[in-house]
This record gives structure tokens, sequence and C-alpha cells, in this order.
């Protein structure tokens, strides 16, 4: 059983279906990839899954209990982490204050009482954003405030982590050192689900991709499958560009 | 077929452009130019500031260095409006119309553009008879497609100098995108300069004379379209498309 | 059954009036966004100016209709859209509590204004031909009446023309549904907004010269016209103008029938002794209830939004400056007569109370207009438990205001913004009603407040208080920031900036909300005890929600993230007591300066402290060379110049690119001054990558 299951999830705006009937597992030490088009609803399913986004159909499951019915933070406690595609950081506090009330929030709900100054200052080495560690954050560029995200969302020690671009703003060299970074997380236990346009970032980390198009999901698998596949090579580049291709 | 245009100043031209929302700097430096009656297809991952220049361009986020020209003029700082009225036509993201009004109150919001409402109407109706059909019905309660085309009525009625296209294609179905893109197509011809945004590129490969790929708040490379299809294929599918 | 009939017919004519009032506000804040406390001012003074030229003895004493004109169709017109060009224009993007603090000011100084011009006097303002009318079911209704009803059935006539059958109409609607796209077509939404406004201006001055009849020419009791029109439109959730009107036929029938019909579910016919003041506070029951009933909004994203970069001091820092203060007082206690002293030490007290605002809305951006009515909580405990002057009594103060602070907050955690601003109006303003004019509050019209006495110091004289005051001020100071250092202070400041980030750490924001709520009710309660000692004796109008609009102002004034700003706001506020003790005639500063100083923050919303230390670093800079960046060059209007002759993007001639210079009215663009923000150099602060 994945640790983290999605079942028939579907969501409406007014008359627009945003998702329908979507499924997607999570399993533990992986990162699944979940990809499409802009306005597939990607980030609408990042949203159901951690509970700022009610369904009209459908479960969430997370390691077997389904929380569908718990809020945000109740989500948050059991395990839950996040970053945003449109930037949440805290803008009035630095690098360092941004990861250390993560650890403080997280102190006050679970058991583990370790000291959140010396997480902070962990986390913030770990990243790589310790030369900035002292700035406050709504003076960084967007690629580094996303590292900010990843280390605040470390910061309350998730099983499952789900990252919103989180490559986007970043260079290519960023773009690799980002890499061995996430499977360095993984190999500590951490299971990721990330949305991302970088397809070849996606392609080199991914054990398993999904692929969401208009709301449904048109295709799962590793990525050579999911690199050969018809339907994907329509939805992102449309006809033409799947006629070119093949 | 890109006009010879020596000598010209081009209908917009950025250079060296900077913008940022609060603090955080996203355009470091564009440079563009959109020649008369030449479709640029701007082109480039998510986040890399395509929407964000078009902004600039159309007046909604102030710039904080570099310089936008139209026609040679430079128009930092005017204000959206002033620019609408002056001939510069946005169709933003989403869907660019007003979704609580009627489809003819929408329609009659283009007459702001200096142009009569019998015209306006008129001429969406000739092109879109659906729309003629649907006059009465409150706009947001129509199908994504119809709601792209009544957005596209203000391109084709207010015969604008300049058209800016922030991904016509989002959450529509591919036969519906076609269809937008031919009337893109259809607007080129009669000689209106166009800026178009798209992610994912195609299609408006296909009706662009000159295309940019954009990363990291600026414009890298700049080509013949058959160049770019090549290298988008390497950025966005690895090499695999 | 004529009874029925009767207050059935009486509550449509109050509808009426509400929903002239409540039609004005939908209006202006929806095209602009932003909320209009002071709507019921502007129908306030629209009332008075129309007395004066209507039915003052010494004043013109033009016809009706003539007056009317003037009124509704000039003066109103006019105020609304120099309000809106003024004030509300730069007010787009601005916080939350910025934009309050704007239009509440502009509330507190027309109050002042009116009390200033129109000093409390018995005036004559009868209805529309006075008091004639005609029969109807058996009902004697006055013209008055009835051309109440039927101009509330113009107005709804004319909004639906406007707003559906003009292109005017049909763009302000384009606006409230998306700003940037009216825009994009062409359409100013600044013109329109203005519109909006000096429509709203009038139709707020028309329920205002309505209503003026039927409760008298009051300056506090029409500007609370306002809560009606609020409870009206928040059925149509400030949006809907359908809605609005079904709100104002609700309210203006439950205002007539509570009053006969409820005392009738009593024994002998009336109602008890607590429930006095239920009839005056129908509207604002109505308005909680509805705010309550509210569905809760999605939770907020991150804002991004300019503010000024505040030093938090660090403790020692804090600690020094709280001795310094204290050292003052000392000094000042000596030097000071007795009356300065407490007109000081007034501005200290309500220093204190403001300083409550500091953790609430300086870190947590959270609006609340019942601070005041905390102190006078605080006030109340302080006189039944502390009358000796027991420590006791300061303990039950903050106690007790902690616990009323934090059941204020319960069921008003759903709401975000300005439902949450709305709903801390309406808990003032009940308390008002209902809560101190209680006979156990301070029903008897004054009762005494003990001043501190711990024994081996006795504060009761008025040197004496004085130093204890800066004492006080000093401790809460040192408290608040070191809340904003600590672990507190961070989660309030990430709450702020990003609620929806918050959650998804797992962070109860309810809870945190509850905490921020009563550590700012536990220390307005304190300020509350202190002031009333300096006082010695309380009331029950000691402590109304108008009074408490300077301390909000005032608190914005200093800088509402700062420690020190509430001290400058607490000193400005006692300059302004004693320049209205000795000029008479301004007697009303306390209102007026504070609305000024609100109104003029729409240009400036990080107050005093933080702004000046600002321009000081700037001025350093300045000094060192560095030179500030030029203004962007003005809008220019350019293609619409080109004729049809003229190919787009064609090389224009020289002649005509000088006939297009022109005709926009420009000079050749000097290349020199393009680079706006090049002397800035935004990307050198951008951070080295992680």
């Amino acid at each position: 059983m994945p640790l983290l299951g999605v079942e028939t999830a579907s969501v409406s705006f007014g008359g627009l279906q945003a998702l329908q009937d979507v499924d997607l597992g999570v399993e533990p030490r992986c990162i699944t990839g979940l990809i499409g088009p802009n306005g597939a609803g990607k980030t609408t399913l990042f949203n159901v899954i951690c509970g700022l986004q009610p369904t009209t159909r459908g479960r969430v499951v997370l390691d077997g209990d389904d929380v569908t019915k718990l809020k945000a933070h109740q989500r948050a406690r059991r395990g839950l982490g996040r970053t945003f595609q449109r930037l949440e950081v805290f803008g009035s506090l630095t690098v360092r204050e941004n990861v250390r009330t993560a650890a403080e929030i997280r102190r006050r709900w679970s058991h583990d009482k370790s000291n959140p100054a010396a997480i902070a200052d962990e986390l913030v080495e770990q990243v790589g954003l310790g030369p900035v560690a002292d700035e406050q954050v709504d003076t960084l560029s967007t690629g580094t405030a996303r590292l900010v995200e990843l280390a605040r969302a470390l910061a309350t020690r998730p099983r499952v982590l789900l990252l919103d671009e989180p490559s986007s703003g970043l260079d290519e060299h960023e773009s690799e050192a980002f890499a061995d970074l996430l499977l360095e997380l993984t190999r500590d236990g951490l299971a990721i689900l990330m949305v991302e346009h970088d397809v070849p970032l996606v392609m080199r980390v991914c054990s398993n991709i999904h692929v969401l198009d208009f709301g449904k999901l048109i295709a799962v698998g590793p990525p050579d499958d999911i690199q050969a596949n018809q339907a994907v090579q329509e939805a992102y580049l449309g006809k033409a560009g799947a006629d070119d291709a093949a | 077929m890109p006009p010879d245009g020596a000598g010209a100043a081009p209908v917009l031209e950025l250079s060296g452009v900077r913008a940022a929302y609060g603090r955080i700097e996203v355009l470091h430096g564009v440079d563009l130019a959109v020649g008369a009656g030449q479709v640029f297809a701007l082109l480039g991952p998510n986040g890399a500031g395509k929407s964000t220049t078009l902004k600039v361009i159309s007046g909604q986020l102030p710039i904080t260095g570099g310089q936008v020209c139209l026609t040679g003029r430079v128009v930092n700082g005017a204000v959206p409006e002033r620019l609408a009225q002056a001939g510069v036509c946005t169709i933003p993201e989403g869907r660019g119309i007003f979704p609580s009004l009627t489809v003819r109150e929408n329609l009659q919001m283009m007459t702001f553009s200096g142009r009569p409402r019998s015209m306006i109407e008129e001429q969406a109706y000739a092109r879109f008879p659906r729309l003629r059909e649907r006059r009465r019905q409150v706009a947001g309660t129509m199908s994504g497609g119809e709601q792209q085309m009544l957005a596209m009525a203000r391109a084709l009625t207010t015969d604008p100098a300049l058209l800016l296209l922030d991904e016509l294609s989002m959450g529509l179905a591919p036969l519906i995108v076609d269809e937008l893109y031919e009337i893109v197509g259809q607007i080129a011809r009669e000689g209106i300069s166009i800026l178009v945004i798209e992610q994912f590129a195609a299609t408006v490969l296909a009706v662009a004379d000159v295309a940019g790929i954009m990363l990291q708040g600026r414009v890298v490379q700049v080509g013949t379209p058959d160049e770019m299809q090549t290298a988008l294929s390497g950025a966005y599918l690895g090499g695999g498309g | 059954m004529d009874e029925f009939i009767r207050l059935t017919i009486f509550g449509l004519v109050s509808a009426s009036i509400y929903f002239v009032a409540a039609s004005g506000l939908v209006l202006t804040y929806t095209t602009s966004g932003i909320f209009n406390f002071a709507h019921g001012a502007t129908g306030m003074m629209a009332a008075f100016v129309y007395w004066e030229l209507r039915f003052n003895p010494d004043g013109p004493q033009l016809p009706t209709l003539v007056a009317l004109v003037v009124v509704l169709g000039v003066l109103a017109p006019l105020f609304g859209m120099v309000v809106e060009r003024v004030l509300i224009r730069n007010l787009q993007g601005a916080s939350l509590a910025t934009t309050l603090v704007v239009t509440v000011g502009l509330l507190a100084g027309l109050i002042g204004l009116a009390q200033t011009i129109w000093p409390p006097e018995q005036r004559r303002f009868p209805g529309f031909f006075g008091d004639s009318g005609f029969e109807f079911l058996n009902t004697f209704i006055r013209w008055s009446q009835a051309i109440t009803i039927l101009i509330a059935i113009g107005v709804v006539i004319a909004l639906r023309l406007l707003l559906y059958n003009t292109r005017a109409g049909v763009a302000m609607r384009a606006v409230v549904d998306n700003r940037d796209l009216a825009a994009l077509n062409g359409a100013p939404p600044s013109r329109v907004s203005s519109m909006s406004w000096a429509m709203g201006s009038s139709l707020a001055a028309l329920g205002g010269i309505l209503l003026a009849p039927v409760i008298s020419l009051e300056i506090i009791a029409l500007t609370l016209l306002v809560v009606n029109a609020y409870s009206a439109a928040m059925v149509g959730r400030l949006k809907s103008l359908p809605l609005t009107l079904l709100g104002a036929v609700i309210l203006g029938l439950l205002t007539q029938y509570e009053p006969s019909y409820l005392p009738r579910v009593f024994s002998d016919d009336r109602l008890p002794d607590w429930l006095t003041g239920l009839n005056v506070s129908v509207p604002v029951i109505m308005l909680f209830v509805v705010l309550l009933i509210l569905p809760a909004a999605p939770l907020r994203g991150a804002r991004l939004r300019k503010s000024a970069r505040i030093r938090v001091p660090g403790l020692r820092t804090s600690i020094v400056g709280g001795g310094l203060l204290v050292a003052a007082a000392l000094v000042a206690s000596g030097l000071l007569g007795d009356q300065d002293l407490r007109r000081v030490g007034e501005g200290l007290a309500l220093g204190i109370i403001m300083l409550s605002l500091v953790p609430l809305t300086g870190y947590a951006g959270q609006v609340s207009l019942c601070q005041f009515m905390l102190a006078g909580v605080g006030a109340f405990a302080m006189a039944k438990v502390g009358e000796t002057g027991s420590p006791l009594g300061l303990l039950a103060a903050v106690a007790l205001a902690a616990a009323v602070g934090a059941i204020i907050a319960l069921p008003a955690l759903r709401l975000q913004g300005l439902y949450l601003a709305l709903s801390t109006l309406a808990v003032a303003v009940l308390a008002d009603n209902m809560f101190f004019p209680q006979r156990e509050v301070f029903f008897s019209g004054t009762i005494p407040i003990g001043r501190l006495d711990l024994g081996f110091v006795d504060f009761s004289s008025d040197s004496a208080y004085f130093v204890l005051l800066a004492i006080a001020y000093a401790l809460v100071a040192i408290l608040v920031l070191s809340v904003r250092r600590g672990e507190l202070g961070r989660r309030l400041l990430a709450m702020r900036d990003s609620p929806a980030a918050c959650a998804t750490l797992g962070l109860d924001l309810t809870r945190t909300k509850l905490t921020v709520f009563a550590l700012s009710a536990a220390i307005a309660g304190l300020g509350g005890a202190l002031y009333g000692g300096l006082k010695v004796t309380v009331g029950p109008t000691d402590f109304q929600m108008v009074l408490g609009l300077p301390i909000l102002l005032l608190a914005v004034l200093g800088g509402i993230a700062t420690a020190s700003g509430a001290l400058v706001g607490g000193l400005f506020f006692s300059l302004l007591l004693i320049i209205s003790d000795e000029v008479s005639a301004l007697d009303w500063l306390v209102f007026i300066g504070p609305g000024l100083v609100g109104v003029t923050l729409g240009r400036n919303p990080d107050g005093l402290v933080p702004t000046v230390s600002a321009r000081l670093h700037g001025l350093r800079d300045r000094l060192r060379g560095r030179a500030e960046p030029s203004a962007a060059p003005s809008p220019r209007r350019i293609l619409d110049g080109l004729g049809p002759d003229v190919p787009v993007g064609a090389p224009l001639a020289p002649e005509q690119l000088r006939a297009l210079d022109d005709a926009l009215g420009i000079g050749a663009v000097d290349g020199g001054r393009q680079g706006a923000g090049e002397a800035k150099e935004v990307g050198s602060g951008a951070a080295p990558r992680g």
C-alpha cells in the first residue's frame, strides 16, 4: 500500500471540472513526479492532498488512514509537508527565522523537543542557504526563496513532501545540485511528490510519473514509458509537435 | 511574411527591462523587438517571466529599469487604460472576459477603444455567430472555448496596433486551440503586430514569424520558428520529443 | 392587526432609509475595494449642511428643492470625488489596516469638524411637508414617510437603469468583476471609482437627510447610521444590491417590531433591566449575527507588500529606553503642574492601550476596533476589585479583559480582515448600548476607581501616579518587544505573512489568533484600569466606541509595529488635549487631529517612527553622495496619434514627429531621463544563490 494515496478525487470550480476521478499513489523512499500542461490541475491536486481545497468527491489516504475530513494543520501533523508554486514564504522574517519558526511550530505539536534553533541552522546549511541565512526573505530571488520553502517544510520532519515546481528559478547548475539533494532526502526515508516543468530533472530523479491533462490522469509509469507515450507527447507539444516527433 | 522593416522603429521594443514584485526582481534585463506586422512567439517554462514581460508592456506592472518603446516612443510608466486606448490590445491569461456581464455588455466594454458599439457587435457576430445567439447570456456561464472567443473578439473588432496574447490555450481542448490560432493567423494577415506567449509551443510556432525563448527573467535566444522547434524539444522533454 | 400594519409600514420607511445608505456603501466598496467607515459621517455632515441651507434661522433658508439639489447634486458628489481622488486612489494594494485607518480617520475628522461647527443645541429639522399626511389602512402616514418609501423605490430603479443600461454602469460592474481587465479594455478604473464615490456620497447624504427628522439632528446618532447600513449591506456580503435591499427590509421591520412585541414575552410586559439598550442595539446584533453565519473564506495566501524595515531593539536597548522614559517622567513630575501632569498622563495611559494594538495589528495583522471597550472592561474590574488601589485590581483587570477579549475573538476567528474588524466594531457598539450603562457597571453616572497602592509606595498623588504610568508603559513596552523577538512574535508574523503556509506546517491558526487576541486584550485592560485611576471616576460614556477611534489612529500614526510608536501616539494625544483646552474653538481637536493624521496615512502607511528612521538613513546616504533615482517619465499616448495614412511601424518624417509631439504635448524624449531605476541598482541587492 502506498504511503500517500488519492482515490477518485474530483473538484469543480463553478462549472469547470478542475479534477476528475484522479487516483495517485506515492511510495516511501521514492520521488513521484506529477507533470502536465499548465492548467491541468496539478496545483489543485496538491491543495486537495494537503487540505486547502475541499473535494466534491474522493478520498485522501495517508499511511492507511483516511484524512479527507481533517483540516490542513491536522494533516500536516500526520507528516504531510509542502511547498508552494506561488511563493508562500514569511517575507518579513529572515531565512533562518523562517526555518526556525517551522521547527518551533512542530515542537508545539510533536513529542520531539529538540532545539528549533539548532534544527534551523542544520537545515539552512543542508539546502545550501548558509550565505543568505540572515537575509530577510522578501529580498531574495525566486529560486532562493523556493529553497527557503523547502527547508521550512523539512523542518516539520514530514514523511511525505509535496514540492510544487521547486526548481523553477534555479539555473542548470543549481538544478543539478538540487536533484542530488532530493535523492539524498529520499535515502533518509522521505517520500516526495513533485510537480515540475523541468522535464530532464523529472526524468532523472523520479521513479514513477503521473501525467495530468484537463484534470484527468492520462498516463502513469516509469520515466521511459512516459517519454515514449503518444498521449503525453500530444498533451505537451500539441498535435503538430507529436507529428514532428513521430 | 515579415515585411521589410529596414529603418523602421519596431512596433514594440524592450531594452534592458527590469521589473520586480515587491522586492523580488523577476525580469533581469529583457531585450526583445517586434517588427511591424510580425508575430513574435515568446516561449519558455513556467516562472521564466513571460507573463511578467507582458504585464510590463501592457502597463500593469511598473518597470524598475530599462525602457519600453512603442513605435519608437518611450512609454515607461504609462497606465494600462491609456495604452489600451492607444491601440495596445491585451488578452490576459485565463479568460479575458467579465464573467458576470452578458456577452453584449462584454462587447460594450470594447467600445472604450473608441469604436462604435454597432460596428463591434456586427464584426463580432459575423466572425462568431454563436456569440449572437448567446448575446443575452451571462458570459461566465458559457463554455471555456466560447469565453475565449469572446475575449478574442476584442482583438478582432478594435483594430489594435499591437496585440498581446497570454496563454490562449490554457485549459482548452486541442480542437478549440487550433481554431483560436486560426483566428490569430487571420489577425496577423491583417498586418497587426502580435506578441504571443505560450508554454507549449507547437501550435503557436505554426503561425509565428519569430520566436524567442525566455529563461530566468531574460530572453536567451531568438530565431526562426524552425530553429526554435529543435531547441524546444530538448528544453521541454529532455530530447525525447 | 392595525398595530401590525402600522409597524410594518413604519418598518418599510426605516428600511427605505437603510437601503439608500447601504446601497451607497455597496457601490463604493465593490468598485474601489475600500470599505468606507465614514459613510454615516458623510450622511451626518450632509444633514447638517442641509439644515444650514434650509432651516437655519440665520442662514439663507433656501426652498427645499434648491437645498436638496445643492447638497445631493453638488456638494455631496464633489466631496465623494475629492475623497476618492485624495485618499482612496492611493490605497490600491495597501494593507487592510491602512485602508481601515484612512476611512476611520475621515470618520473621526468629520465628527470633530461637525462638533466644532455645530455645537450641541436644539435644531429644528422637520421632515418634508412637516406633520401633514394621510390615512391608509387605518394608519396615519406622514407625507415625509410616504416620500421616503418612494425615494427608495426611485433609487432602486435608478441604480438598475444605471448599472445595466449605460456604458458607465456596465463599466462599474466590469471593474467589480476584474479591475485589471477593465483597464486593459481602456476603461479607466480610477474614473469609474471616482464616479461611484460621488454617487455613494450622494446616497449617504440622502440617507442622512431622510434620517435626521426621524432621530433628530444629532452628530453621533447620525454617524452611527453607518452601522445600520453595514448590517443591511452585509446580508448581500457587501456585493449584491438586491440582497442589500432584503437586508434593509429585515432590519427595518426588526427595529419596529422588536420594541413593541419583545416586551410581551416577559410577564410584566416590559423588558428586564439588563435588556435596556436592546432597542438601539438591534442593527448591531443583526450585523454580528450576519457576520457569524457568513461562510468562512478560504485561507488566504501570501501577499507581497512593501513595508519599512523595522529594527527590533534588543532586550538591553528596550530596558535602557524604558529606564530613560521613567527618568524623564520623574523629572517632568517635578516640573509640570497638576493639570498638565494629568493631560500628559492621559497620553501615557492611552499609550498603553495603543501598545495593545502592537502585537495584534502590528505583528499579527488583525484589526480590532474594540480595544477601548476592553480598556473599559479593565476599568470596570479595577473599580470593583481595586477600589482601594489594591494590586489585585490590576490583576483582575488584566484577567477579565483577556477573558472578554478571547470570548469576543472566539466567534470572530473564522472571519478574516474586514469582516473581523466589522465584528469588533459591532461588539464595541453593543457594549456602549448594553454593557456600560448596566446598573452594576457604570450606571450611576460615575463610579470611583482606585489608584494603585502597593503598601510600601502609594501612587495616589498626581505626580506619583504620573511616574507609575511611565513605569507601566515601560514595562508593557519591554514585554511587547520581547514577544516580537521570541517564538510567539515569529509565529504571529508568519501567520500574517502566509496563513496558508502556517496551516501546512501544522499550526492551529485558531489557537494562535485566540492567544494574540487575549494578550492584546489583557494589555488594553491594564491600560484601561490605569486610565480609570488617572481619571479617578468613570461613567458609562467614558469608553464609547467613537472615543476609541483616536486610539487606533494615533497608534497607527506612531507606527503600529513599534513600541515607541505608541508613545509618540499617546504624547501626540496629550498635545492635542492641551491645545484644545487652551483654545476653546478647537474643542474637538482630539478628533480632528487624529482624523487628519488617519487620512494622511494613506500616503505613508508605516507610521511616523519607521518613516522618520528611514528618512534619517536616507539623509545619511544622500550626504554620502548616493543619488536618489529620478522619477519615471509621465505617461504618454503614442499610437493613437498615428493617422490611417501612416502605416504602423513605418518611420515618421521629422515634421510628422513634431506634429505628433505637439499633439501629445510632449517634448523630445530625453534619453538620459529614462533609466528610472538604474540608479537604484536593483540587482545588487540580490543575494548569492544557495
